[in-house]
């Protein structure tokens, strides 16, 4: 790999210890993909997680004395302070999240605790290269936007924003962003819950690929692709997309196939939608709980949870995760007081895969969201899979 | 720095009494371990139980095999931007990582937990070796040199 002169130096530590790990990092992924060189990044995003890795890395970094020349927006952890008044955090728990907190301050993040970025502090441009992690982000930055990133670990994002660079190879590079597999939507979208079913379907028949949809209408929500994207990334590593009529790269079936023809062909039906979520559902009954915001909702998902909730009382916990932005809206616009005033909860900075859920453990619970249902099995969390009606429904009766 | 000299459908060759074939270095390092292959699905290393290298995914090809120790033979990763780093991390607290791993598409979540967590990791095996490879098998893993022993059990 040809690196500058400037690369070469944060390769051999003229910068530090940190700079040089992260330069090492990159240097051998891009040498694993075949990247000729490094390209500038002006975006980056890391999906900080709070597990053990995650602080070992980013102390190693910041012990190394690295800080970003790029500033990341990173992801939530837990909202310690909040959690704090409603159930109890280990003393463990209390000191990973204080030092995770506490190493992306020092390395010059900035401290958003978002999962969705591209819909506020982190929005790029058509075709600017960045280097975006979490699943939900990357697909929509290179398919919503026509923004460049590969499907990067949280720490190879970190390594980026700390050198200020990426590899060039991948979703970087023109050619291999065209599509390859003709995806024919027949099912009917009708909320957008299904596009979460439609996201976790499409990998399993079209193995890790570009896929190109057709019959997505052009008037699709922003929580619609948000869903779409955070499954096929869950699902099966599907790290970018085209809507024909819909995505900046697709404006037309030739567009997104840049010429030529589709390497497959596949259509989705209304079953493949409901085996989907039989599947991946737990067994219907009693339920302890319903949780939300996997990826954070959008203010608009938050009223319409108020909108159904208002002036009833709630039979098992509701809980909504978000950014504080959003929860300072729905504090502005009324939605906190009616769902808190039927016994919910809006959290923000706070991802559902963390441990101050330990109190849901062994228990079951509904949530929209089947990347919320996967990553909670190792914390033995159950999940039954509906809309979000469905879901309150659920947890005005207690039961599925 | 490219690896000009490994082809993308290396050749095999018999060597003491192992089948040799080329591959690609993505992680550096040398590993012999007893192969278990999954044939068909990805692998996501955070739903695997760290304490016994069991695979907990329901429905996965692996489910209720340990990858412990193991040289890992599958066809990639997959699963979110943290979650893969976090399974070796554990996996290997525990010892239980695998020895080294061999897969078929690469993306860049898996390589830069098997860079960080330095687990031998190889792509780019000919489909001989493929159809030759069965669990069991003894695996001798050379990513630094980009070469690969199979002893049949």
């Amino acid at each position: 790999m040809l690196l500058t002169r400037e690369e070469q130096s944060m390769l051999e530590g003229k910068y530090g210890e940190g700079m040089a790990t992260a330069m090492k990092v990159l240097v051998a992924i891009g040498e694993s993909f075949d990247a000729p060189r490094m390209v500038e990044i002006t975006r980056a995003h890391v999906a900080l997680s709070n597990q053990e890795a995650d602080l070992w890395f980013v102390e190693k970094l910041v012990s190394g004395g690295a800080r970003c020349v790029v500033s990341p927006t990173v992801n939530p952890g837990f909202n310690l302070e909040y959690f704090e008044k409603v159930s109890h955090i280990s003393d463990k728990d209390t000191d990973v999240i204080k030092r995770t907190r506490k190493a992306y301050q020092t390395i010059g993040a900035t401290l958003t605790y978002n999962c969705t970025p591209y819909l506020e502090k982190n929005i790029p441009r058509f075709g600017e290269y960045t280097a975006f992690s979490e699943s939900s982000a990357t697909p929509y930055i290179n398919s919503v936007y026509g923004a460049r990133t590969n499907r990067e670990a949280a720490q190879s994002a970190l390594c980026a924003a700390v050198t200020g660079r990426t590899p060039y190879y991948g979703y970087l590079i023109d050619e291999n962003r065209k599509g390859e597999v003709l995806v024919e939507v027949e099912a009917d979208l009708k909320d957008d819950f299904d596009y979460n079913m439609l996201g976790y379907c499409v990998p399993e028949k079209t193995g890790v690929t570009v896929p190109v949809f057709t019959g997505i209408p052009k008037d699709v929500t922003p929580e619609a692709l948000m869903n779409l994207g955070a499954q096929l990334n869950t699902a099966g590593a599907v790290a970018m997309y085209h809507i024909v009529g819909v995505t900046p790269e697709a404006q037309t079936l030739e567009d997104a196939f840049h010429g030529e023809t589709p390497k497959g062909r596949v259509s989705i039906a209304n079953r493949d939608l409901q085996s989907m979520k039989e599947i991946h559902s737990a067994a219907t009954g009693k339920i302890d709980f319903a949780l939300f915001g996997c990826p954070h909702f959008t203010i608009r998902q938050v009223e319409q949870i108020a909108g159904l909730i208002t002036g009833k009382e709630l039979k098992a916990e509701l809980w909504i995760c978000t950014s504080s932005l959003t929860r300072t809206l729905a504090e502005r616009m009324g939605f906190l007081q009616d769902i808190e005033s039927a016994g919910g909860h809006i959290v923000d900075d706070t991802c559902i895969d963390q441990p101050c859920w330990h109190h849901l453990y062994g228990k079951k619970g509904v949530t929209d969201s089947p990347k919320c249902a996967y990553y909670t099995k190792r914390r033995n969390m159950e999940f039954v899979l509906r809309n979000v009606e469905e879901c309150i429904e659920a947890v005005l009766r207690g039961e599925v | 720095m490219f690896d000009q000299d490994i082809t993308q459908h290396g050749s095999a060759s018999r060597k003491r009494g192992g089948l040799q074939f080329d591959c690609h270095k993505i992680a550096g390092g040398y590993a012999v371990g007893e192969a278990l292959v999954a044939d068909n699905d990805s692998i996501c290393f955070y739903l695997v139980d760290p304490r016994t290298g069991i695979v907990i995914e329901k429905n996965h090809e692996l489910e209720g095999q340990s990858i412990a120790r193991k040289v890992l033979i599958f066809p990639g990763g997959k699963g979110s931007s943290v979650v893969q780093l976090d399974g070796l991390y554990q996996l290997s607290l525990y010892g239980n990582a695998p020895k080294a791993m061999v897969i078929r598409h690469p993306e860049t979540v898996l390589v830069a937990s098997a860079i960080i967590m330095e687990v031998p990791l190889v792509d780019r095996l000919a489909d001989t070796f493929y159809k030759a490879v069965k669990s069991g098998d003894q695996v001798e893993v050379n990513a630094s040199q980009g070469i690969i022993t199979l002893v049949k059990r």
